[in-house]
């Protein structure tokens, strides 16, 4: 993917955005799935607390990353609390692993660029 | 500097940060390690005595039972139920599952090493046991002074092996407060330090 989003690109600089995940470009969303990637299960309360956004706005994060299948939820109890599990999927690592390597390249192309 | 680099910087800071926060989930703070050194010396100091005024083997089967294996499982169960239970790291599942065979094989070896017909250097498998799981705390706490704890268990179980069955209990307390409470002390103070420069990180 990487090399993808250096090569096609309308403007000359090499790169093109389109060839970012969208999924996890949104910051709300990867800041989901490096969270859970850090960690065997988290649940619900955690996530908020780690992203500092609403319990309807993260539902929404989580179930689009969800039925994308970077990870996945395992629903229990706490005693009589019902209470859900969050753990990313091999799926959701590699997509991560990509992104951070498209990111990386980019950074690295404009430091040579300065040079 | 172009939107693009600007960007990527900020999804960059927001992995970085999060990742920061995730570091402030500490594995292990030492207490179990007190906790379990502290009903290990209680209990051997009162099965000295119960030997020294020559109490029935059951007695002393009891003390381990009583004293270090009933407490110390209902301690750690409270500990793992207190823990922040909304987030589970990888460390802190292999560490909690370590723990719970430390107690399942000293809690057996205690009580059957007591019994009067089986060996009792049965009892120095408690300092080779904590040996052989002290090298793996040791990666997973990413601190190695624990080895070097790990490798003076093992001192202790060999000296515990050579000296006569009375005098092994000393040993082994001497094992356990060097070897289980004063890393336990060690630990907790290191995590300590971990949580509050990772607060103003």
């Amino acid at each position: 993917m990487s090399s993808m989003a250096m090569n096609n690109d309308s403007k000359g600089t090499g790169f093109d955005p389109a060839a970012l995940d969208e999924l996890l470009h949104n910051p709300i969303r990867l800041a989901i799935i490096t969270a859970l990637s850090q960690v065997d299960t988290g649940d619900f309360s955690w996530l908020k607390e780690i992203t500092k956004t609403t319990d309807g706005n993260l539902a929404t994060h989580l179930r689009k990353l969800e039925d994308a299948g970077y990870i996945i939820v395992t629903k229990t109890f706490l005693g009589r609390k019902p209470a859900s599990f969050y753990a990313v999927t091999q799926q959701g690592r590699d997509r991560l692993a990509r992104y951070m390597e498209t990111l990386s390249a980019i950074v690295e192309r404009y430091s040579a660029g300065n040079q | 500097m172009s939107n693009e680099l600007e960007a990527v910087q900020k999804q960059l800071s927001v992995m970085q940060e999060v990742v920061a926060q995730c570091q402030k989930l500490v594995v292990e703070d030492g207490t179990l390690y007190i906790l379990w050194g502290s009903l290990a010396v209680a209990a051997s100091v009162l099965t000295y005595g119960a030997v020294w005024l020559n109490l029935s083997s059951w007695v002393v089967a009891g003390i381990w039972l009583g004293v270090f294996g009933v407490p110390g499982f209902i301690a750690t169960y409270i500990k793992i139920r207190a823990r922040k239970r909304n987030v589970m790291t990888f460390g802190e599942k292999i560490v909690i599952r370590l723990w719970q065979g430390v107690w399942c094989v000293l809690t057996s070896v205690a009580i059957v090493g007591t019994m009067p017909e089986v060996p009792w250097q049965l009892i120095t498998m408690i300092p080779f046991t904590f040996a052989l799981v002290y090298f793996p705390m040791a990666v997973l706490l990413d601190w190695k002074p624990l080895t070097v704890f790990a490798l003076l268990w093992i001192v202790t179980g060999l000296t515990m092996l050579f000296v006569p069955r009375l005098y092994s209990f000393i040993v082994l307390d001497a094992g356990i407060i060097i070897c289980e409470i004063l890393p336990g002390i060690l630990i907790k103070l290191r995590a300590r330090r971990f949580a509050h420069s990772a607060d103003h990180a």
